[in-house]
């Protein structure tokens, strides 16, 4: 960690101080000095005096900046015993040690700073392994743990935005819990799951987002489990070098995860907790009463209608007149978050330990929707003797999510849609009987009953349109176990040589319960207090066992050559189960999932899925001279996924490098300190598919036509069906200025995917509907920037991280196909070939006609015309961003520190998919208040065509037609994170070692033209293709949370 | 601590390479590969009721229901935007309605080819099963092709040559991107299936297909083709052959299946099997989805409501009578599950009165056969026996636009008069005219498939 120092004046003492400091990487000096003050002077290797070095004494912010000379002096030191803190940009910071005795002459000491050689000694984590960032050869970028735990946000990998150059993060929604869409390099991929492979501590660990499925207008976030607290670092392996040694899993991206492990000898106790409120970034702007009833009645008008239009639900004009309901009201709110984290390591001799427990209650502002998270780690290791250690790990979280419906599935989705102002939430009178019909409702008795008594939730319009009984109503929670578990064995018989065995055990047991109660079903009110409860468990286990065996050797001295070979076995075993159960009594107010109390109704599915791989692979590294680098990694990977024809994937790939820097020319640089060029070519995979699609497969049933049974074949089998590969090209170069005061990387790739897996919907004539085939081609290209720059570094210091990504994405080929054949979203992204992936593929929307207000569309062959035909739909925009990044500044200022973090994003299209019923034909849905600027007599100039509830009038045949009017520019620029934080120190009569207090806010300004809600967005979707293809498409989905959060840590 | 890293090693060797041959061959819950589903001729048998079962989801009142929306027969649609893209002959590949109808279509289709594909494959099938079966598929494939190829292509005649676009031809074990045949192709393919079919299939076959249900829609095929005279044989095989009566008005009953049935479709109570949901959900209701135009009333002159004039009267009901929600319905269909038939005496009889007509041949079985069906519904308006050419053909349409009212069948009649060179006005637009073939699914667009041209008429 830190390097000797030495001091010509100063007395080395051997002493149980040196003994305590050297497991914290620290060597000491010891100054007998005579009076209060320490003097001394700073000077760098070549003996110059440095200015502007901070020296603190250790845990205080007591200490002196050197002046031109180099010298400093602490005065008002008490005698007794400090350790000193020296730091200065460039050089590493050094901590020495200073016996201040009463009664003696101070003495001036000297101490040399040594350059910092960050380049040098920083180690990457990379696959199976860890690299000296200097010999690296591929393009990895490294987020920190405590940057990512900083960050309260709904999971971790949302942390990982505007971080890391090409690694492009869209937070999923409002929804506690929810999952991000992260995509590394631009899309790869159609149908196939196109996120980047996750792995724990050399476990590769389920991060299915279709567990539970698309339920309520969410997807179940895996990686939410995960307590961002336990996170020492995460690296992302982008190109073919670095992730070729994951070979048929690497195509789309490698997400490392280092967990944390004890560090330092000794006892360390952090105890974190965070205080919080959420509120939606965006509020919808739907229509109250007064404002419906006027541009229905409009509508009603325009279509001819004479009189009262009749209202939706048979509501009388005078009681919609008096009803106002602010729906978004109802389903929205100030969520409150707290967490509480507590780590403990340990580390004494053979021993090391690190475990941590959190709790974590994340609310989100929907009315009853938060996301608890309790965790606890524990990492082991044990060095048995010299050559043998043992590690082991585990980890455990509950993760119970309490949901609501959003988006499509209703909640705050229905108060942006069908739930209309002029729908009261309760009944304010007792209704004999039903006021819209006259009818009584009579019991089994034969008496009459009431049809509704006053303050009875009012669902006439069915209970999806008030939010507020269906919440009410309903009980609906997630709840998951999950295990990482993790043996390993690490046996090193010689320096050079060590053999890893590794056993990995994951379990996750993910339950969702949904209660509903009798009072949703008119025909049921009768036994308010049963209700019928859907059960879906998904029951996941992934083993997973890795040998591998490195060896390590240097040549005649100027050839280093490390060699790695492995084995991996992966199997994983996923259990459905589905069942709908009956309460026949009524369950105990909290306990409405116990199974005993209730009645199977409709045992659903129960079935197994079983995915192995098997692999077999290799790297060798070789730096000659310490500056010439050259890699190899090859990889087989054989699957259970696919059939006999294409079993087994080989992945190779090949990278060198060049540090420039060494070279006599450039060696003592003042400028360039740092250069190094680097290439890599190579082959990686992807494999993210169903399994079981090379065979054919056969259902049958009994009692069925006839009253006979039948057998027929579900599926058509591919059995040529094979791996996704994508060959990739990397070519980059680091550098670093002014002793590495200012560090940049840029890389430029080409990545061109082959057989894509494309679910084609086949032409029905196959008497099938879709099948998986190899079919696509897809080419991604880009270029990646990031620089670093300690642009002050005196008692106030600010620092600066930027990195940018540009992409070029393009479908080169979709075989025969037509764009049709994969869809996207709701009827709007298709494959075209020639546009990205992800394209809107739209009927043109020309102007609103001023004579007529009928909307005017462009056809196929560009001529305007009235009528809306998906015949004429073509490529008008994409989903995908050409230029994503991230600032992030840090300021500090003696005990205050501030950061802020801009994420920004441009090029990319985002669909309102809601809003051509928001805004569009007049249905059952409330409106937008943009709605205003709609055509009402001829000569109007407006934005939105005549109202109407006529969809020929907008010459369709249903009211549910996109166009390119509901296509925006996505461009934004966001402020992400603000922190504001105050460092005490030492507190408590040193009990506590550093006391911290820290302010921060996300998502607290958005610029940007976009008129919807949020322009960072990522509907819930139906599948992988789904979520490739319709990145930026909303359908009522809840904008992003606007958080404040107060964080107190002290460590001890 | 040599012998430790061995040990090591070879553990962990042993745990990888045990059984490798199987470690990546994972048998999935509920998968089964053709070779394990059959094994024996109960299984193909079962393969065979599957197709029949999937042939009912799209007989059972769907493909009729398309075709009678594209006739003069009915209102505009009260709520279903699907069928509503029909009635306005101008549908779109995104109609989720045909959508599925069509790959239900060509799902029988493939698993008639499957059946066929695997016939041989079990060894203790009979000859004369395995005749019976390949005979059987091949009749639900023509059926199929001969629907599709109605609803989705012009009709016979629309060309002098039939070089129009048919649908795509699916035979046994083809999975490829294919272009429409011609219709004339279709057509030749259709009559090589039924004519196999017709030679092999058994006179009686339960509730399947028998020889004389091929002669029925090999009649119905040569009559669409305008082939009278190759129609005529069929017809007097299966009418003359006296295995069929023409019993009550009511052919759509529960349990009961009607004694003039030649084919149809069966539900079974027994086991809550219904069939017959499509046209119980379109028709039978106080407010129906679909109900009759009042034209159809007055150009059949059917006297509604007294049933002393015409049985048939009762299947009408006039609801809010001369209110302007007045509504004709049609309640042929009553809420039970019913037996359809689809080939049945009474059409074959006024096709064979038509033919005969057309071909100018037997005059007096035309209006035999006429008065047939008029007697049995207690009308008492006869042809007289010297009726003319003009009169029993009018006879026909009349008869048979009340028969089989709701059945799909009137419009591809007025189709084959149009292209017989009748001047035909459907609903104000002409026989053949884009918006009267439906267009075809988003997904059967490839390179090499011509879609229908859209915009309607």
């Amino acid at each position: 960690m830190n390097s000797f120092v030495y001091s010509k004046h100063g007395i080395m003492k051997q002493s149980l101080f040196r003994k305590a400091f050297l497991v914290i990487g620290l060597f000491m000096v010891s100054l007998v000095t005579l009076a209060t003050s320490i003097k001394g002077t700073i000077v760098d290797d070549a003996q110059v005096p440095l200015p502007g070095v901070n020296v603190r004494i250790d845990g205080t912010t007591h200490g002196a900046v050197t002046d031109i000379d180099g010298k400093f002096e602490i005065t008002k030191v008490e005698p007794g015993s400090y350790v000193l803190d020296i730091s200065f940009i460039g050089f590493e910071t050094q901590k020495v040690t200073v016996t201040v005795v009463a009664g003696q002459t101070p003495e001036s000491f000297t101490i040399v700073l040594k350059t910092k050689t960050e380049m040098l000694d920083e180690f990457v984590v990379v696959g199976y392994g860890v690299q000296r960032k200097r010999e690296v050869t591929g393009a990895i970028a490294k987020v920190e743990g405590k940057e990512i735990a900083a960050l309260p946000v709904p999971s971790f990998e949302s942390a990982l935005q505007g971080q890391a150059a090409g690694v492009s993060v869209t937070t999923g929604s409002g929804l506690a819990g929810s999952a991000s869409l992260v995509r590394i390099r631009g899309i790869a991929s159609i149908s196939a799951g196109g996120d980047p492979l996750y792995v724990v501590d050399g476990i590769p660990i389920i991060s299915d987002n279709f567990i539970g499925g698309n339920s309520g207008g969410m997807n179940t976030n895996p990686l939410a489990a995960i307590n961002p607290e336990d996170i020492e670092s995460i690296e992302v392996l982008k190109d073919a070098a670095s992730t070729g040694i994951y070979g048929s899993r690497g195509s789309n991206g490698v997400i490392l995860i280092t967990t944390k492990s004890a560090k330092k000898d000794g006892l360390v106790i952090n105890f974190k907790t965070r205080l919080g409120m959420s509120n939606p970034v965006a509020r919808p702007n739907m229509l109250n009463n007064s404002e419906y009833l006027q541009l229905f009645q409009e509508a009603y008008e325009n279509d001819g209608g004479v009189g009262h239009a009749p209202l939706k639900s048979s509501i009388p004009w005078d009681a919609a007149q008096r009803t106002n309901t602010d729906w978004v009201d109802q389903t929205i709110t100030t969520g409150f978050k707290q967490l509480y984290s507590l780590g403990v390591a340990y580390k004494k001799k053979k021993l090391g330990a690190y475990a941590s427990f959190s709790y974590d209650d994340n609310a989100s502002y929907l009315v009853g929707n938060s996301y608890d998270r309790m965790n606890g780690k524990l990492n082991v290791d044990y060095k048995l003797n010299d050559k043998l250690t043992l590690k082991g790990s585990t980890n455990i979280t509950r993760g119970v999510n309490h949901r609501v419906n959003a988006a499509w599935s209703g909640g705050l989705g229905a108060a942006m849609s069908t739930a209309l102002p002029i729908y009261p939430v309760k009944w304010d009178s007792t209704q004999v009987a039903n006021p819209y019909t006259g009818d009584y409702t009579v019991n089994d008795k034969g008496d009459t009953v009431a049809y509704a008594n006053a303050g009875d939730y009012w669902i006439e319009a069915g209970v999806g349109n008030n939010p507020t009984a269906q919440r009410e109503w309903t009980d609906w929670r997630v709840t998951e176990i999950r295990t990482i578990n993790n043996a390993n064995l690490i046996y090193a018989p010689t320096k050079k040589i060590t053999i890893n065995g590794r056993f990995g055990y994951e379990s996750m047991n993910w339950r969702e319960d949904q209660w509903t109660s009798n009072r949703m079903n008119q025909t049921l009110k009768e036994n308010p207090d049963l209700g019928t409860a859907n059960l879906k468990q998904t029951k996941l286990d992934n083993f997973s066992s890795t040998l591998t065996g490195q060896y390590n050797t240097t040549l005649k001295e100027n050839h280093k050559l490390g060699v790695l070979g492995g084995l991996e076995y992966q199997y994983q075993q996923q259990k459905f189960i589905t069942d709908k159960h009956v309460y026949n009594t009524a369950p105990a107010a909290l306990d409405k999932y116990n199974a005993e109390d209730s009645t199977i109704v409709a045992p659903g599915t129960n079935r197994k899925e079983r995915v192995a791989f098997q692999s077999f692979f290799g790297r060798v590294n070789y730096v000659y001279k310490g500056k010439y680098i050259a890699q190899g990694t090859a990889r087989v990977d054989g699957s259970s996924r696919f059939g006999p024809n294409n079993k087994y994937g080989f992945f190779p790939s090949a990278s060198i490098g060049w540090i420039v820097s060494e070279e006599k020319f450039l060696k003592g640089n003042k400028t360039l300190s740092y250069f190094k060029i680097k290439a890599s070519w190579g082959t990686t995979g992807n494999a993210n598919i169903p399994s079981n699609l090379y065979k054919e497969n056969w259902q049958s049933a009994s009692n069925t036509y006839n009253g006979q049974g039948y057998l027929y074949q579900t599926q058509l089998p591919n059995q040529d069906i094979k791996w996704e590969t994508s060959h990739t090209i990397d070519l980059g170069f680091e550098m670093g200025f002014l002793k590495d005061r200012i560090t940049t990387e840029f890389s430029y790739y080409n990545k061109r995917t082959k057989d894509v897996f494309m679910y084609l919907a086949v032409p029905p004539s196959f008497g099938y509907t879709n099948w998986w085939d190899n079919v696509g081609e897809i080419l991604n290209w880009g270029v990646e920037f990031n620089v670093t720059s300690h642009n002050i570094n005196r008692e106030f210091k600010w620092d600066t991280k930027l990195n940018l990504a540009y992409n070029y994405n393009e479908i080169v080929s979709i075989g025969d196909y037509s764009p049709d054949a994969v869809s996207g979203g709701t009827n709007d992204t298709r494959v075209v070939p020639g546009s990205p992936v992800g394209t809107n593929f739209l009927v043109k929307f020309s102007h609103v006609d001023k004579d007529t207000g009928k909307p005017v569309y462009i056809d196929i062959n560009g001529e305007e015309t009235f009528t809306w035909s998906p015949a004429d739909r073509v490529p008008v925009g994409d989903i995908l961003p050409d230029l994503v990044g991230g600032m992030t500044n840090m300021f500090s200022y003696k005990k205050w520190d501030m950061s802020f973090l801009v994420t920004f994003s441009v090029g990319n299209k985002i669909y309102d998919s809601s809003s051509k019923r928001q805004l569009g034909v007049v249905t059952d849905w409330n409106m937008r208040k943009e709605i205003y600027d709609r055509w009402r007599k001829p000569g109007d100039n407006s934005t939105y065509p005549v109202l109407t509830q006529n969809t020929s009038t907008y010459g369709a045949s249903t009211p549910w037609i996109n166009t390119d009017l509901w296509l925006h520019d996505g461009d934004y620029l966001r402020f992400k994170n603000l922190s504001v934080g105050y460092s005490f120190g030492k507190v408590a009569k040193d009990k506590i070692n550093n006391l911290r207090v820290q302010f921060a806010m996300t998502n607290f300004l958005t610029i940007t033209k976009y008129q919807g809600l949020d322009p960072e967005i990522a509907r819930d979707f139906a599948d992988n293709a789904d979520r490739n293809m319709s990145g930026n498409i909303t359908y009522l989905t809840p904008p992003q949370e606007r958080t404040y959060n107060l964080t107190i840590s002290a460590s001890f | 601590m040599k012998n430790r890293f061995l040990y090591i090693a070879i553990a962990f060797s042993a745990f990888f390479f045990v059984g490798c041959e199987k470690s990546l061959e994972y048998k999935q819950d509920g998968s089964l590969t053709t070779a394990e589903a059959i094994k024996t001729p109960a299984d193909l048998q079962m393969v065979l009721n599957g197709i029949y079962d999937v042939f009912a989801n799209t007989m059972n009142g769907n493909v009729q229901t398309f075709n009678e929306l594209l006739s003069d027969n009915l209102n505009k649609p009260k709520t279903n935007a699907d069928y509503n893209e029909m009635w306005v002959r101008n549908t779109i590949i995104f109609n989720g309605s045909i959508g599925s109808v069509y790959a239900d279509a060509y799902r029988v289709i493939e698993r008639a080819n499957v059946l066929i594909s695997n016939v041989d494959n079990v060894a203790e099938l009979t000859a004369e099963d395995k005749t019976r079966m390949l005979a059987e598929a091949r009749f639900m494939r023509a059926y199929m092709h001969f629907e599709l190829v109605k609803l989705f292509a012009q009709p016979y005649g629309f060309t002098a040559d039939n070089s129009h676009p048919g649908i795509v031809i699916r035979k046994a074990g083809i999975y490829e991107t294919a272009p429409r045949t011609s219709v004339a192709g279709v057509y030749s393919f259709i009559l090589e299936d039924l004519k196999a079919a017709h030679e092999n299939l058994p006179v009686a076959n339960g509730n399947y297909a028998s020889s004389d249900a091929a002669s029925a829609l090999l009649a119905k095929v040569y009559f669409q083709m305008m082939d009278y005279s190759s129609a005529l044989p069929y017809l007097n095989e299966v009418i003359d052959g006296g295995r069929f009566t023409l019993g009550s008005i009511n052919r759509f009953q529960e349990d009961v299946i009607s004694p003039e049935t030649i084919f149809g479709i069966v539900s079974t109570t027994a086991v809550a099997d219904d069939r017959s949901g499509v046209y119980k959900g379109n028709y039978t209701s106080n407010d129906p989805e679909l109900n009759l135009r009042s034209e159809f009333v007055r150009e059949t002159f059917i006297t509604l409501p007294d049933t002393s004039v015409d049985l048939r009267a009762a299947w009408f009901t006039i609801s809010n009578e001369g209110l302007s929600n007045e509504r004709y319905i049609l309640n042929k269909f009553p809420l039970q599950m019913l037996n359809m038939p689809l080939l049945y005496l009474t059409d074959m009889k006024l096709l064979r009165a038509e033919a005969n007509v057309r071909m100018g041949t037997n005059l007096d079985q035309a209006i035999k056969d006429v008065n047939d069906i008029r007697m049995r519904a207690q009308y008492n308006v006869l042809l007289p026996a010297n009726s003319s050419s003009t009169d029993i053909l009018n006879a026909v349409y009349r008869e048979r636009r009340i028969e089989m009212c709701g059945e799909g069948d009137w419009v591809q009649h007025l189709k084959r008069r149009g292209a017989s060179g009748e001047s035909i006005d459907i609903r104000g637009a002409v026989w053949n005219c884009p918006g009267m073939v439906l267009q075809f699914p988003s997904t059967e667009n490839t390179n090499i498939f011509d879609m229908n041209p859209e915009g309607g008429c």
